[in-house]
């Protein structure tokens, strides 16, 4: 490589980080550290009732048991969760407000800040947004005219008292508490969420969406959403996620779970953009998520969609059980890291039902001093009869002090199944570089197109209102002055 | 102004003298083309040209509109005006030409200090230009020279070159892997687009490419200098017996 | 017999067991397994067998009757015949061949190039009762033949160094000529210098109640090149794992494998290789056919190391799925640390290519005969390197696996 790529990317790891601001708000917490207390804390705070809580309790107990997951190609340290903030939310939210007039200013500042306004007159067309602030939904927009097709788009604390019988249904169905000691642990703890459901036959007719902001020092975030998509229906829901900047690390364990009944489609993008540490590796969002989709009926479809820039350390596999005949599992994901981040990513596709198929496309790119692995699971269960996969993971590196890693798992147990697996790791092409400058672009508009070209398979399938802001993040990531 | 003047350059690459006291003088407006047999040094001039930094510049001096071009990098020279046409156009995945192009030309505009084109303007340029050379819309949406035949490639560099309008294009080889089809649609691109403003500096192995557009100048090139200059007779001269001569 | 039995009823029998050095690495071992302190869930060793399977048989091993032999059919060519782990001593200005001696208990110490977690490879010291070491001088071409012949009921755990001196250049052949209910835990440790190429192909065809373990960690130096076939048509279990660095500047490595399986074959492979020098290429290819209810596994992995640029690293795995009882495993990994690189795997797990079919087919041959042909095309692709008299035995055995579909 010579010296002027060099130079350039010596610039990219100096990225600057635009969301790292504090709100200062009052706010009510529950006591440092996990135990019933804080757990029964959590579920007064939230008015739950009994069978929540007892639920809660029951998942706690099982994670006093399980032992921390180990990561070859992660360096965790380790976490001291008796020093934790399981609960905060601003005070004003002693009762939830009932519509925007109510909110503290502050927060729906905040939100403004972060270039998601909340009144519905100054939101994107086609976008109803549930905002998470630390432990609670600041505001759900839309709602009014989602309810009128039958759509249930609320704060997952609100749907517990509102829908019991699908939130007892389907809660942990997808995502066993006992799976492993964080969705136990969030299983336990949870504080905020989505819940969405959508009747039968109903196609959304726009994007949902649930923003979340940790604010408060010190605190967890314990994300739970639950989709459920009834026979025959469509929904696209897209996350984004943002924290102040700390010297600190903060722990974000989130759990989702979505449920696809026959013939429903459900399409989960997210935008993960937590704080990711500064350039000496201090500081940053732990994220450790839980995602899974159940296609439980014919036909049906769910495909995840994530834009990976950041956090300090991630380890996230959004994953479909294919159960339903027919059923669609899609995966398309571009991970970026740069400075001292880590990321442990993929997905896993569990082929059960017959002609079921599946798609990842993998896109992983090493700045800096990070470590970036694609890790993916493929299994075709005795009975996938015709199931197919295919599945391509590509990888860029930029400058010799970073790591990427292609680690996938694949089992056949189906002598009809087809599995196809392609990979490759390569630096940026010096040949493209020339051309592009060639043509008289600048060494870092060349390598921010050439990046963004080596994902559009991915920034493609994100619905259009998120896709030129994720075309951005990635060039913003790559290094902040390219527009 | 000195339009571009090369004068004693010596190039190597991995130790290995490739261009060898090499002098050359095009004017404005000025048609030059260099024939030699393969490993001449023919595409080696091209790359230097426009700056590509495998090569060693042992010593010389290349003169581009006042400029001294060796001290410029690679897009700083395109921003000047020279535009290469490549041999084996890249495929840049993922890439469209539109923002790609869009970029490239504004630039250009700001380096000369004039106003920049939005891009519903630049849309409606690139498609009349991509209309003159009978590029279909359908290939616009395609990422760059993606899964393109080689006379596609080409006709992509033309576009580029009419959309950029660059003072001295440098065509590397432009004819190879063309039917006589495809040469036709290109060469015709290529005279369309000639004016007494700009120059070409014609880099081909084989005389074809002279009989569809017309050398003020033909040079010989072996062993990485020019060995014999004259018009275009001497691409006929090459034509009936070979490079052996020289 | 048990672990535990095996370990404590025999330990005066294995092969340096007054060696203070041994038999602590020993007892190591011994409570490391005993007591379960190893990784069992991600344990690449344990793939397809259990660790009961692999402990638990009886050890059997005593001097035999027959003695190894070795003949220089034509010139160059070394055919030695070994029994039970043992060769014959052996000198000459090509080579030297003996059996190891306690003063080659210095190899077994700076043998760092172990998995710590490869439970074969473990056991293969604990029970270590025999081992071979082969030099081959400076500039020697030559070509070696072992034949391995394991007698009724023996328990082989043997150790071998393998040294090609600058410049050589070998085809070692490997056969195994095992007779019934034998265990053949067989280490190698080969060392390859400047300039050197070396061939190793290894032919794997015998009866159902054997076992074949073999490991190998080879290391390459500047300018040299490795290039290894395995060849399984074996009907026992049959375990491949072979490792090879990449040490020195411009040296090649390649490994691969085919495997034909049926009724409850198994077969467990693993091919690893680190690229720790600059300008280096490396291939790892193995494919598999699978049949009935057998099972197979291969883990690949491509490592460079930080300061390996211009690494060229190419992986592919492929397994066709016969019936629909069988499985196959795969996993491919790529682990990265320097950037200017070309490395890719790729990996293809299904039935016979139906495109394939279609097209013989409509041209006039019936699908069994399709099928046939579609199958030997796919391993015979990899046959190019080899003499005729090893074709031939490939092909034999490829008719009679096909004439079972």
């Amino acid at each position: 490589m010579n010296s002027e790529t060099i130079k350039t990317l010596d610039n990219f790891s100096k990225d600057k980080y635009k969301y790292g601001f504090v709100t200062e708000i009052d706010s009510i917490r529950s006591k440092k550290g996990l135990n019933e207390e804080t757990i029964k804390f959590i579920s007064k705070q939230k008015n739950e009732p009994e069978w929540m809580l007892s639920w809660r309790l029951d998942c706690y107990k099982k994670w006093l048991k399980m032992p921390q997951p180990e990561w070859a190609n992660l360096k965790i340290p380790d976490i001291d969760f008796q020093d934790i903030y399981y609960y905060s939310a601003p005070k004003s939210f002693k009762k939830k407000p009932k519509d925007l007039n109510e909110v503290d200013p502050k927060l729906i500042e905040t939100y403004n800040k972060l270039g998601i306004p909340l009144e519905e007159q100054k939101v994107l067309a086609g976008v109803a947004v549930d905002a998470v602030f630390d432990s609670v939904s600041v505001a759900t927009t839309y709602k009014g005219e989602l309810e009128k097709l039958g759509i249930v788009f609320c704060s997952i604390s609100e749907a517990v008292k509102t829908h019991p019988e699908l939130v007892k249904k389907y809660l942990g169905s997808v995502i066993p508490p006992g799976d492993h000691s964080y969705s136990a642990l969030n299983s336990a703890v949870f504080t905020d969420g989505s819940f969405v459901y959508i009747p039968e036959n109903v196609k959304c007719p726009m994007e949902l969406s649930t923003y979340f902001r940790i604010n408060a020092e010190e605190t967890g975030q314990f994300e739970r959403t639950l989709i459920i998509a009834d026979k025959g229906s469509y929904v696209s829901y897209l996350e984004g996620c943002t924290a102040p900047q700390r010297d600190s690390n903060q722990l974000h364990a989130a759990n989702v779970e979505l449920i696809a009944l026959e013939n429903a489609e459900i399409k989960y993008s997210t935008v993960q953009n937590w704080y990711p540490g500064d350039d000496e590796g201090k500081g940053g969002i732990y994220n450790f998520v839980t995602k899974r989709g159940l296609c439980k009926g014919k036909n049906s479809k769910i495909s995840w969609t994530q834009v990976e820039t950041g956090s300090a350390i991630t380890w996230k596999y959004p994953s479909c059980i294919l159960k339903g005949d027919n059923s669609i599992g899609e995966f398309y994901s571009v991970a970026i890291t740069n400075n001292f981040q880590q990321a442990d990513t993929g997905t896993k596709m569990t082929h059960i039902g017959k002609n079921t198929r599946s798609k990842i496309i993998s896109k992983g790119i090493s700045l800096g001093k990070s470590q970036n692995t694609y890790r993916g699971n493929v299994s075709f269960l005795r009975k996938a009869d015709k199931a197919r996969n295919y599945t391509q993971c590509d990888s860029l590196l930029v400058g010799n002090q970073c790591g990427a890693h292609t680690v996938p798992y694949i089992d056949s147990k189906n002598n009809s199944a087809i599995v196809e697996h392609e990979a490759s790791t390569s630096k940026i092409n010096e040949d493209q570089l020339y051309y592009c400058r060639q043509r008289g672009l600048s060494h870092e508009e060349a390598v921010s197109l050439i990046v963004n070209g080596f994902c559009k398979q991915v920034l493609q399938e994100l619905p259009m209102e998120f896709a030129v802001e994720a075309q951005k993040l990635v060039a913003i990531s790559l290094e902040g002055s390219v527009g | 102004m000195i339009f571009l003047n090369i004068n004693n350059l010596n190039v190597s690459i991995d130790g290995k003298k490739i261009i060898d006291n090499f002098n050359l003088n095009i004017n404005q407006g000025e048609i030059h083309a260099i024939m030699g047999p393969n490993g001449s040094g023919k595409s080696t001039l091209a790359n230097v040209l426009a700056g590509n930094e495998d090569y060693e510049i042992i010593s010389g001096k290349i003169i581009f509109k006042d400029h001294n071009l060796l001290d410029l990098n690679i897009e700083e020279r395109a921003k000047l005006g020279i535009f290469l046409a490549f041999q084996y156009p890249v495929e840049i995945p993922g890439v469209n030409i539109t923002p790609f192009l869009h970029a490239s030309l504004n630039s250009k505009l700001k380096n000369q200090k004039k106003e920049e084109i939005d891009s519903l303007s630049f849309a409606k340029l690139l498609r009349k230009k991509a209309e003159e050379l009978s590029i279909s819309s359908d290939m616009l949406k395609r990422s760059i020279n993606t899964g393109f035949s080689g006379g596609e490639k080409k006709r992509y560099e033309i576009l580029q070159m009419s959309v950029l309008n660059p003072e001295f294009t440098i065509f590397d080889e432009t004819d190879s892997g063309l039917d006589v089809d495809a040469l036709k649609i290109v060469t015709e691109g290529i005279n369309k687009f000639k004016n007494k403003n700009n120059s070409y500096l014609i880099i081909t192995h084989y005389q074809k490419l002279l009989d569809y557009i017309k050398p003020d100048f033909v040079h010989v090139m072996r062993n990485g200098k020019i060995v014999k200059s004259g018009n275009i007779s001497l691409a006929s001269e090459i034509e009936k017996s070979g490079y052996k001569n020289f | 017999m048990n672990f535990q039995e095996n370990f404590n009823n025999h330990l005066k029998q294995y092969i340096f067991s007054n060696d203070n050095y041994l038999l602590k690495e020993r007892q190591k071992i011994f409570n490391k397994i005993n007591l379960n302190k190893f990784d069992k869930k991600n344990n690449e060793s344990l793939k397809n067998i259990s660790i009961s399977d692999l402990s638990s048989f009886n050890y059997f091993y005593q001097p035999s009757k027959e003695k190894p032999t070795l003949e220089i059919s034509e010139k160059n060519v070394y055919q030695i015949n070994l029994v039970n782990g043992k060769c014959p001593d052996y000198k000459d200005e090509n080579i030297e061949i003996r059996n190891i001696l306690i003063k080659d208990i210095e190899l077994f110490k700076s043998n760092n190039q172990k998995d710590t977690n490869d439970i074969v490879a473990d056991l293969n010291l604990v029970f270590l009762n025999s081992g071979i070491l082969i030099d081959v001088n400076q500039k020697s071409k030559i070509k070696i033949c072992l034949n391995y012949k394991a007698e009724k009921d023996f328990t082989i755990f043997q150790h071998n160094f393998f040294n090609f001196f600058k410049n050589s250049e070998v085809i070692i052949e490997e056969n195994f000529y095992l007779t019934e209910n034998t265990i053949n835990n067989i280490y190698y440790n080969i060392n390859i210098e400047e300039n050197s190429k070396i061939k190793h192909n290894i032919f794997q065809d015998f009866a159902s109640s054997n076992k074949l373990l073999l490991t190998s960690n080879t290391t390459c130096a500047k300018k040299s090149s490795f290039s290894q076939n395995s060849y399984n048509f074996s009907k026992g279990f049959v375990r491949n794992f072979h490792n090879a660095k990449l040490n020195g500047v411009f040296s090649k490595a390649s490994l691969k494998g085919c495997f034909l399986l049926k009724d409850d074959n198994v077969c467990s492979n693993k091919t690893h290789i680190t690229h720790n020098a600059e300008n280096c290429e490396s291939d790892q290819k193995y494919k598999g056919i699978l049949n009935n209810i057998s099972k197979a596994n291969y883990y690949s992995n491509t490592f460079v190391s930080k300061n390996a640029q211009k690494t060229e690293g190419y992986q592919l795995s492929k397994g066709i799925l016969l019936s629909d009882k069988c499985s196959f495993f795969s996993k491919p990994e790529l682990r990265i640390f320097a950037d200017d690189v070309k490395c890719s795997h790729g990996s293809t797990i299904g039935p016979v290519d139906e495109n394939s079919l279609y097209y013989l087919r409509s041209r006039g041959i019936n699908k069994k005969q399709a099928m046939k042909m579609i199958i030997s095309s796919f391993i015979k692709d990899d046959l190019i390197d080899l003499d005729k008299k090893n074709i031939d035995r490939i092909n034999k055995n490829l008719t009679q696996y096909l004439s079972t579909i």
